[in-house]
């Protein structure tokens, strides 16, 4: 039973958890490396990876730094391509009116 | 005017404050804050270690949008005052300020316009502050308003803006990384200070020394670090994280989501009222029975805390604590009280403050806007009492 319910959870898990590179936080999915090219330059990746929105929003984000930040043009297709991979993999997390006090904050 | 080169190139002289010898990265200097990003670096500090009267430089926030000057030289430093409604554009020696004016010191509440952005859904851009982007430390220096009033103010004044020595994450040395200021209400309070102290000592460079304006109760942006220009100004200031969606919000609440044009923006002013338990730390064990003295801080901006609300079961019910009055204007306020449990399990502490002029704290989020600022939703923490 207790086999059983390891291999499911395995199973599960490796579904649901996407792989991380290490070195920059990233999610490996198709762009990443585009990504990692194009938006680390200034800043670091945290400000991408704890970050969460919808296409709109990633869009508006570029545009903002495009227009006040120095960020350059990033091209037709690579903008596509970033913001389908920044679309997919951070997308907004549904909240409800207040989340409980994260484990951190509990008591253990 | 003082060039780049002279600032950055005097390595070697007595008075040069780097970041600290032997650090390389700032967040060498805050072991124990959460480090919300290395470059530009963002860090906040756990609610239990804000604990002290005064906010201590080890465990004072840090919100950069740029990068912290690599050194400064103090024995060098200058201050150019001018702008649009100055009369007599002059520059002061750092020297100079301290030995020709008169000092004046308080206590001033400095918190970043979103502290608290990580609550806001749908979500929102910039740092993803939960509740540590606070601080209250005490800061000297001289009255922005002596140093005005020696350059003249014409009566054409409207707003006193700052520009720094921080520099663009793009590396574009031309480019002002966030150039933002008061209006000359606010410019001339008592409190507003032009400081070179911190805590008794010169103020850290990674909290803006050697020379720092600071404008307590305001969004910490206001209080601009690195301080070299001062700009009298016949207009609201325009420099940048002036316009745009920066440290404004909706000047009529929008549902949560909904875009909003720049026209339609608010700067923010006053930070609200907001309270924050100090003590215990979240997640603390409680034996049954015994009283659990509970505190914190709550400020209120540019106003006074009237009174402090405790709550163990969820807000059914609320109990008052103890209120300190502030020790000058703007400064945070001390809150205690006891609190019994009477069965063992998980409870949580809520607390909620309110101000003078009887606005209080939410519970669940205020009014959304599109950049996260001004949560003030009330603190809370856990406790397992056995
Ligand atoms: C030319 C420099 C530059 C590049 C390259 C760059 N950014 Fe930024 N970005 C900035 C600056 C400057 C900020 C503001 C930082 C601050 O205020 O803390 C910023 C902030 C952000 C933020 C926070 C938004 C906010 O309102 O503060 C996000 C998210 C972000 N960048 C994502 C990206 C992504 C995605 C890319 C790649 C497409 C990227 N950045 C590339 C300069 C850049």
């Amino acid at each position: 039973m207790r086999v059983v319910r390891l291999v499911i959870l395995l199973l599960v898990a490796s579904e649901a958890w996407p792989k991380v590179d290490d070195a920059t936080g990233l999610i490996e999915d198709v762009g990443w490396r585009m990504v990692q090219a194009h938006c680390s330059g200034c800043h670091d990746l945290k400000l991408v990876t704890a970050q969460r929105g919808n296409r709109e929003f990633w869009e508006q984000t570029i545009r903002w730094m495009q227009k006040t930040q120095n960020l350059w043009q990033l091209g037709e297709t690579t903008e596509r391509r970033i913001l389908t991979y920044l679309a997919k993999n951070y997308a907004p997390e549904f909240t409800g009116r207040r989340r409980p006090l994260p484990a951190s904050l509990r008591p253990d | 005017m003082i060039t780049r080169r002279a600032v950055l190139g005097a390595g070697a002289g007595l008075g040069v404050v780097a970041l600290a010898r032997g650090a390389t990265r700032p967040a060498e200097l805050k072991p124990d804050l959460v480090v919300l990003a290395e470059r530009p670096f963002n860090a906040e500090t756990p609610a239990h270690l804000l604990d002290e009267d005064f906010t201590s430089a080890r465990y004072m926030f840090v919100r950069n949008n740029g990068l912290v000057p690599n050194a400064i030289d103090a024995a060098t430093w200058t201050l150019e005052i001018g702008g649009e409604a100055c009369l007599e554009p002059r520059a002061f020696a750092l020297a100079e300020l301290q030995s020709d004016y008169s000092h004046h010191a308080y206590a001033l509440t400095l918190e970043c316009g979103g502290n608290g952005r990580s609550e806001f859904f749908p979500p929102v851009p910039g740092n993803q502050w939960t509740t540590g982007a606070v601080s209250c430390a005490l800061w000297r220096g001289v009255r922005l308003r002596d140093l005005l009033n020696a350059c003249g103010i014409a009566e054409n004044a409207v707003y006193v803006g700052y520009y720094g020595r921080d520099r663009h994450l793009s590396g574009d040395p031309d480019k002002v990384v966030i150039s933002r200021g008061v209006p000359i209400d606010k410019a001339l309070q008592d409190e507003t200070l032009v400081a070179f102290e911190m805590n008794g000592e010169p103020i850290p460079l990674l909290h803006g020394g050697p020379l720092r304006l600071v404008a307590g109760g305001w969004p910490a942006s206001a209080s601009g670090k690195w301080l070299y220009r001062l700009v009298i100004r016949d207009r609201v200031h325009d420099g940048a994280k002036m316009g745009g969606n920066s440290y404004r919000v909706p000047c009529e609440p929008v549902a949560p989501g909904v875009p909003v044009a720049d026209e339609d923006l608010c700067i923010i002013e006053s930070m609200p009222v907001k309270s924050l338990i100090t003590w215990p730390k979240s997640g603390a064990r409680h034996p049954v029975g015994d009283a659990l003295q509970v505190r914190g801080h709550a400020w209120a901006g540019e106003f006074v805390v009237k009174r402090v609300l405790v709550s163990t079961d969820f807000g059914q019910t609320w109990q008052s604590s103890a209120l300190s009055a502030p020790v000058n204007r703007l400064a945070w306020q001390r809150f205690s009280t006891p609190v019994q449990f009477q069965q063992p399990g998980y409870f949580e502490v809520w607390c909620r403050a309110e101000d003078k002029l009887g606005r209080s704290q939410p519970m669940v989020l205020p009014g959304w806007n599109p950049k996260g600022y001004l949560n003030n939703a009330c603190h809370r923490i856990a406790v397992q009492v056995a």
